[in-house]
Order: structure tokens, then C-alpha cells, then sequence
């Protein structure tokens, strides 16, 4: 049998990819399933320790790796994130930006949110995917050969453990956020999907019995990077153990 | 595992797998080393389909004459492919017929048989399946399902509503299945490129139309959505069940 092209192997072969997003294990996960995937990789760390590490870990996968301090809830890193793609790349093909947030206290009472903490979780959740998702989505139009942008809601409430108020609009906004780029991106080849999970949540046993874990994100995040899911845009992906049947 | 192999050894039966999308599963998975038994209501059809699907030189292939509105049938269809395989890994609901039209133009009768195929049908193959996988303790079950199913995209009411109904049988076996180790989840597709569409293969100003309401800017190709399917049953979305999965070049974002 004629051998399948490599688009099974290495689907992201000769591809470059930024990853944005807080320091953790679905950062990593994500990093070195692109790599393993055949993509050159680029992703944030916290400081000189972590982004050594990490860089370290990532080296096992062989490929090219490079980790970079910043965080993704200021603008200026983000901007010097992606200068540093394009000088080392020349180009973004593949972007995922990664909104977490801590679970809330488990005596949280969501009538006792005041405004202030429901603003700064929400931008705690926004600002980082808008950051990562629009740059991205930007180079990618304005180079002219498409590209994939993943944005990844890891948060809590998506775990439906109990309510939790701008953790819940932060998803319904990070879901509208994709989508809207999703329309406006698609005239130029840029496809914009999420990926919805609450790795941090592993409060009630999900439906199949384990919560997902990083590599399961990980890899849900692989498929939307690559060629093998180009006619999905737009698209939500629930990753969550099978929570998605009981919504 | 090998990676050009990635269902090597795994056994999937495909429900409507003559034409279309799940022609296109089929001619995935067996490419990719699974086994495929599959059916289609018409003999010659399903005769075409296994010569071209034994010419790929991949896995095991059988194809059979089942129409999934008929429980008894179907029944008989799984036994079948269970006798042949031994264990049943993947199982793809694709079958689904329309019309299309105005409400006061779809005939009674073909109504009644969207309505026979596209929701009891699924509910079907979702039943025999889901029997077989819940004694395993294992399988992937996915049906296809339609952006049809999520908004008033098309005159054709039924057929929407038929689409809503797989959507939600997707959603309901998840949940009794999910103990057992099953999965079940649903690809609903924007337009694709197939017999079903042919409204828009015979005239280019139709589909100009229609390609600029799509934000990709074109129709899907059937293998495209294969893709899809091909991942829900993988064992790379082993945490994702009870999805509906939308692949539609963006057409339902605005």
C-alpha cells in the first residue's frame, strides 16, 4: 500500500506555531503535542526559570522550541511575543491562546460577587485570548496563507461544579469572541475555533467517569491546528469528559 | 500504531455508506486500516461502494443492503457485522435524506420517510450499536447531524427539524452510554459537496450565492467532514462525548 501522506504523522510538518497562555500544564501539553505534531513552537513562560524548563522539556520532543517570558495579559509581551514568531519563523501558521483562571473558593456565593472581582475575573479570562487570538489572526490575514488560531477556555465554570458568575460570562464571551473572528477571518483563510474544558475544576466525576486531562486538550487543540480540520471554523470543542452531554 | 495506520485493527460499521459523507468515512477508514462494514439501500450502489473501497488495499471490507428505517433490518445489519468483526470499535450514523423545499410543496409521503430515516433511522443504528458497545464496555459511536439542526438555514422544514432530532438522540445515548465507556457525538456539516447538494453542482449562480454567505468561501469537500468523524472516533477525543461538532467553513458564525 502506497504510503499516506504525512499529514497523518506530522501534520503540522514545516509549520510554525505560538502558544500564549499562563504558565501550567496545559500550556506545556499543548507545546509539545504541536511539536510532537512536526510544528516549530514558540510558548510563554512566567520567568527565566520556568521558560528554561520548559524550553528543557520541550527539547525531549526533538523539533525546534523556544520559550519566552511574558505574560499574556499585557499587551506589550503579547506584542513582543509575536515579533519574536516572526523573527524566528517568518510567520505564524498556527496560534492557540490559552484563557484560564483559578477555581473560585469553594464558599463562593455568586450574590456576593462585587464588581470589581467580577471585572477583573473576566478580563483575567478575555484579555489573554483577545491578545493572543486577534495578533495572530492579524499576521496570519495579512501574510496571505491562511492559518489556524485555537482559543482554549480553561476555566472552572465550564465544569459546572457550582455557579460561578464571570466565569460563566467569560466563557459565553470567549465563545462569541472566536466566532466573531471566526467571520470576519474566514475570507482570508483564517480559521478560528475553541476548545472548552476546566482542567483545574475536578470537583463532580464527569459522565465518562475521568475528568479530561492535558493531553486530551492537547490533543483536541492538534486536531483544530491542523489541514485535517479545514472546513472547521467557528466551531466549539468540548473537551470535558462528556459534561457537553448533559448541557 | 502505526502513524499512517492509525485504525489498523479496529472494527467500524458505517450506516449509509454508499454516497456522500459516509462514502467518504468509509474510503477514511479503511485507508487508515479499519475494517469497514457497511450498508446503502440500493444493490448496485452497494456493490460500486465495496469495489472501490477493497481497490484502496486497507482493511477488511464488507458492504450490505440495509434500509436503517427499518429497525429489523438494522438489527440483523449489526448482528451481522458483529459476526464478522468479532467486536465493534466505531460506528458512524450517516444515512439521511431530504427533500428540501417550501412547506406547502414536500409531499406527504417523502416527509414521512425524512422523519423514518433521519431520526428513527439514527435512533436505530444508535440502539444496536449502542447494545453491542455498552456489553463491550468500549466503542465510539457518530452521527451526522447538520447546521440545519441548529438554525432555519434552508426552506425545508422538516429536514431541520429532522437534524434537531439527531442532534438531541446524539446527545441522549451520550448520556446513557457514557457509564459503559461509550461514546457518542455528532458532526453537523454546513454545505458540502455531495449527491444531496446537486442543486448547486448544476447552477454556478446558486452556488456563487451560496459560497459568499460562507466564510471560507466554498463548499465542503465530503472527505473534510470525514475528518471530523475520524477524530470523534478516535481514541484522541477519549474525553469528548455528548458534542455536536460544527463543521461548516464558519457559515453559523454570523
Amino acid at each position: 500500500m502506497e504510503a499516506l501522506p504525512d499529514v497523518l504523522a506530522r501534520p503540522l510538518q514545516g509549520r510554525s506555531a505560538v502558544v500564549t497562555g499562563a504558565p501550567g500544564v496545559v500550556t506545556a501539553a499543548i507545546a509539545r503535542r504541536l511539536l510532537a505534531d512536526g510544528a516549530a513552537v514558540l510558548a510563554t513562560a512566567a520567568d527565566d526559570e520556568a521558560a528554561l524548563a520548559l524550553e528543557a522539556d520541550l527539547a525531549a520532543e526533538g523539533g525546534a522550541a523556544y520559550a519566552i517570558v511574558a505574560d499574556p495579559s499585557r499587551a506589550r509581551d503579547m506584542d513582543a511575543v509575536f515579533g519574536e514568531a516572526l523573527r524566528v519563523f517568518g510567520g505564524v501558521d498556527v496560534a492557540v491562546a490559552i484563557a484560564t483562571a483559578p477555581p473560585a473558593p469553594a464558599a463562593s456565593d455568586p450574590f456576593a460577587l462585587d464588581d470589581a472581582a467580577f471585572e477583573r475575573a473576566l478580563l483575567a479570562a478575555l484579555r489573554p485570548a483577545f491578545a493572543g487570538a486577534q495578533r495572530a489572526a492579524r499576521l496570519m490575514a495579512g501574510r496571505g496563507q491562511g492559518g489556524s488560531v485555537v482559543v482554549v477556555a480553561d476555566l472552572p465554570a465550564a465544569g459546572g461544579a457550582r455557579p460561578e458568575l464571570a466565569g460563566a460570562a467569560a466563557i459565553g464571551a470567549l465563545e462569541a469572541l472566536a466566532r466573531a473572528m471566526a467571520a470576519a477571518a474566514g475570507v482570508r483563510g483564517v480559521r478560528v475555533n475553541l476548545v472548552r474544558t476546566a482542567l483545574a475544576s475536578g470537583e463532580i466525576a464527569p459522565p465518562l467517569g475521568a475528568p479530561a486531562t492535558a493531553a486530551d486538550v492537547a490533543a483536541a487543540v492538534a486536531f483544530l491546528a491542523s489541514p485535517r480540520a479545514s472546513y472547521v471554523s467557528g466551531a466549539v470543542l468540548p473537551v470535558d469528559g462528556g459534561l457537553e452531554s448533559l448541557r | 500504531m502505526s502513524p499512517a495506520q492509525p485504525f489498523a485493527g479496529v472494527t467500524a460499521v458505517v450506516a449509509g455508506g454508499t454516497r456522500g459523507i459516509g462514502l467518504a468515512c468509509c474510503r477514511t477508514f479503511v485507508a487508515r486500516g479499519a475494517g469497514v462494514v457497511f450498508c446503502g439501500t440500493d444493490d448496485e450502489r452497494v456493490e460500486a461502494a465495496a469495489a472501490e473501497l477493497e481497490g484502496l488495499g486497507g482493511g477488511p471490507v464488507a458492504g450490505y443492503v440495509c434500509d436503517v428505517a427499518d429497525a429489523a433490518a438494522v438489527d440483523a445489519f449489526m448482528t451481522e457485522s458483529l459476526r464478522l468483526f468479532g467486536r465493534l470499535d466505531v460506528c458512524v450514523a450517516a444515512a439521511g435524506v431530504g427533500p428540501w423545499g417550501p412547506f406547502d410543496q414536500l409531499p406527504a409521503d417523502e416527509v414521512e420517510r425524512q422523519f423514518a430515516v433521519n431520526v428513527m433511522g439514527v435512533h436505530h443504528v444508535l440502539a444496536t450499536a449502542g447494545r453491542v458497545m455498552r456489553e463491550q464496555g468500549s466503542g465510539s459511536i457518530v452521527t451526522l447531524g447538520s447546521i440545519s439542526g441548529l438554525r432555519a438555514d434552508c426552506d425545508g422544514a422538516t429536514y431541520c427539524a429532522s437534524k434537531a432530532g439527531v442532534h438531541l438522540l446524539t446527545k441522549a445515548f451520550a448520556r446513557e452510554l457514557a457509564p459503559h465507556g461509550v461514546r457518542v457525538n455528532c458532526v453537523a456539516p454546513g454545505w458540502v459537496d455531495t449527491d444531496m447538494n446537486d442543486g448547486l453542482r448544476d447552477d454556478a449562480e446558486a452556488l456563487r450565492a451560496t459560497c459568499a454567505t460562507i466564510p471560507l468561501g466554498r463548499l465542503a469537500r465530503p472527505e473534510e467532514i470525514a475528518e471530523v468523524v475520524a477524530f470523534l472516533a478516535s481514541d484522541e477525543a477519549a474525553a469528548i462525548s455528548g458534542s455536536v461538532v460544527v463543521a461548516d467553513g464558519g457559515l453559523t458564525t454570523s
